[in-house]
């Protein structure tokens, strides 16, 4: 087992890595870049080092400032965490090359299933449903049309080397197809340094349903279930769920058989996420692999008891699963929200500034995943994502009604946060329905104001401390027994109920 | 002392009177029990309205009150009402300079969506800067017509950088 573990990463999921390294009593190395001296994964590992100015490209990107850091510590591995250099190849390998155990699959896995062409291939070959499309990237405009014309219209253009959005388009007809195959090629080559692009049938309205797959060096792979991240904006999820509501357990069988084939065809090893796409009449393709730990790993995590991050470590040490497929439990129902620093009334604008205030969730069933504290800066180089609030229930109805009730009691001041977009998302009736798709955000409806408290309230309350903040000297003896300084508003209503 | 909160759904006029080292409190004519106690010193209070509690939150005195109740938000101005009266002339006066699109952050303009002269509906977008490994297009609030534009794609501007000026539709 290892005894020191780097983790090259920030934020939310670097602590999340050191709480499980501290339970498993290994010691922890943090790197952190100008602009997070102060962040709290610092502070939470055992050694920290500095590998950086505040930009990502000139710090936490930097592979060879990550593996002098692990030398310089005598880390024995590291833990990419997701982003960053987590799927970048050449990384992966000069880890293993520089001695350095990288927890994560090989340089090798990540290749075949980043590019998106090699691996749709290699999921035809095993068996796995994919988008009708395209396995090559395009060689000519002549070519692009034929496939088009197979598949049939509208069809989506897509990158070969990256994702994200980059290089995509939708095309609804023949005419547009040229434009949209030029303006998608330059859009990726300046994106991935790659101009290839594939076409697939675009399917209108989809759901996007994952799978969590943990594989050991032993040749054993197993699914954890899917999660249901439909609730997307911009191509970034917001809010996941685990069970989806579209699989039945003859679709989740087979969903769950083919992640697994997925993966083995892979020649997989650690944990690891199969996406695939469901249409209106459920079924299921193959649309990508993230070979990687996602940031929703906890909805898998609340449903299964299990601890994902202990799992790839020990994966990575060398040790098999220590359980079969049949032997993993699923309970319940579990949502996660991700908690960003944007404003959800202003078209989601990053906000950033000091956290004047927090009052974080709790009770049964309420776990919170956070990168930030009180008095914290959220700067403006790293993802706005800060915290993630996941809640478990025994049923889907008492999961949303756990998670609106968390997210009410979750105070974070000082700058605008999407809890607001979530409360108004959880109480969507096509949300509680079950019955939504990737059209889910642009499809809300603006929120209910029955619950909206009396205005005049709002208007006492500013007045009184407007009130209080004109008057600077006090009367002597007017503090009252709590010792506070508002004891002057002990008003007539406190004293006429202690009368009656 | 009497002050009146004007919101955008009305105006109410809060008396507020020590009497027998109590402070009264009156709505609109109407007295309401009111308990308030700061929680945290940080903005953080709570408001006990005859038995209900409530959570009450100081948000940002800067330019208006805006405080949360039980978290929903409410923007106003408090003035003493005799004050009120005057000010209410003088920021009518203030308005009709129109609406600046300021910069919330640090970034840059990769689009100008508007031009002068151009008439801006309120929700429309008018600038796009990128910040943040994001594109973010800024919108009109009130709306109106352009007068000025101050940057041009590629300017790095700073937070709170006035960009663009509207002004009233009519006249002017």
């Amino acid at each position: 087992m290892f005894e020191k573990i780097l983790i090259a990463n920030r934020g939310e999921i670097a602590v999340r890595v050191i709480r499980t390294c501290r339970e498993m009593g290994i010691q922890t190395v943090a790197v952190f870049s100008e602009a997070d001296r102060g962040a709290p994964h610092v502070r939470y590992a055992d050694e920290a080092c500095l590998i950086g100015p505040a930009l990502s490209r000139e710090s936490y990107l930097l592979p060879e400032n990550i593996i002098a850091a692990a030398r310089k510590t005598g880390a024995q591995a590291v833990h990419p965490g997701y982003g960053f250099l987590s799927e970048r190849a050449a990384f992966a390998d000069r880890c293993v090359d520089a001695g350095i155990a990288f927890i994560g699959p090989s340089g090798e896995a990540m290749r075949a299933m980043g590019d998106k062409t090699a691996a749709r291939r290699a999921m035809r070959t095993a068996g796995v449903p994919v988008v009708p499309g395209t396995e090559e990237g395009l060689n000519d405009d002549a070519e692009a049309v034929r496939v088009a014309d197979e598949v049939g219209y509208p069809v989506l253009i897509k990158a070969a080397m990256g994702g994200g959005g980059k290089g995509m388009r939708i095309v609804r007809n023949p005419e547009e197809l040229a434009s949209a195959l030029r303006s998608a090629r330059s859009e990726a080559l300046s994106a991935f340094g790659d101009g290839a692009v594939y076409i697939e049938k675009y399917l209108e309205d989809p759901r996007h349903v994952e799978f969590q797959i943990l594989a050991d060096a032993h040749g054993h792979t197993v699914h954890l279930g899917e999660r249901e991240c439909s609730v997307q904006r911009r191509h970034q999820k917001l809010i996941e769920e685990s069970p989806s509501c579209i699989l039945d357990d003859r679709l989740r069988a087979e969903m769950g058989t083919a992640a697994v084939r997925a993966a083995e065809a892979a020649g997989y090893v650690n944990a690891g996420t199969i996406e695939f796409i469901v249409d209106r009449n459920r079924n299921f393709y193959f649309l990508e692999m993230n070979t990687r730990l996602q940031v929703e790993h906890p909805v898998t995590e609340m449903r299964t008891g299990l601890d994902l991050v202990r799992e790839q470590i020990l994966v990575a040490s060398g040790s098999p699963l220590r359980f079969t497929q049949e032997e993993i439990p699923f309970r319940g129902a579990a949502i996660e929200c991700r908690i960003s620093a944007e404003d959800p009334d202003e078209n989601f604008m990053p906000s950033i500034g000091k956290i004047t205030r927090l009052v974080e969730p709790g009770g049964p069933g309420v776990r919170i995943d956070s990168g930030f504290y009180r008095g914290y800066e959220v700067p403006i180089f790293y993802d706005p994502m800060i915290a993630k609030l996941i809640v478990w229930a025994e049923t889907r109805d008492e999961a949303i009604a756990r998670m609106k009730r968390a997210l009410s009691e979750y105070e974070i001041g000082g700058i605008k946060t999407t809890v607001s977009f979530h409360l108004q998302a959880l109480s969507d009736a096509r949300f509680v329905s079950g019955n939504y798709t990737t059209r889910f955000i642009e499809q809300m409806t603006p929120g209910d104001k029955q619950d909206a408290p009396d205005p005049r309230i709002a208007a006492a309350f500013a007045t009184l401390v407007k009130h209080r903040t004109r008057k600077t000297a006090r009367p002597a003896g007017s503090s009252g027994p709590s010792g506070t300084e508002f004891s002057a508003w002990k008003l007539a209503g406190r004293r006429a109920g202690l009368r009656k | 002392m009497r002050y009146l909160a004007s919101m955008e759904t009305g105006s109410y006029t809060v008396g507020l009177e020590e009497r027998d080292e109590t402070l009264h409190v009156e709505i609109d004519g109407n007295p309401l029990s009111i308990d308030l106690i700061a929680v945290d010193g940080n903005g953080l209070y709570s408001l006990l309205v005859g038995n209900r509690s409530h959570t009450a939150v100081l948000l940002d005195t800067t330019e208006r009150f805006r405080v949360e109740i039980d978290g929903v938000a409410f923007d106003m101005d408090i003035e003493q009402e005799d004050l009120a009266r005057l000010w209410q002339s003088v920021k009518r006066k203030a308005h009709a300079g129109g609406e600046q699109i300021k910069a919330p952050m640090p970034g840059r303009v990769i689009a100008v969506e508007a031009t002068v002269g151009d008439v801006v509906t309120p929700g429309k977008g008018v600038i796009v800067i990128e910040a943040m490994k994001m594109e973010n297009e800024l919108r009109a609030h009130a709306g109106g017509v352009v007068k000025e534009v101050r940057v041009k794609v590629g300017d790095p501007v700073n937070k709170n950088d006035v960009l663009m000026m509207l002004g009233a539709q009519t006249g002017e």
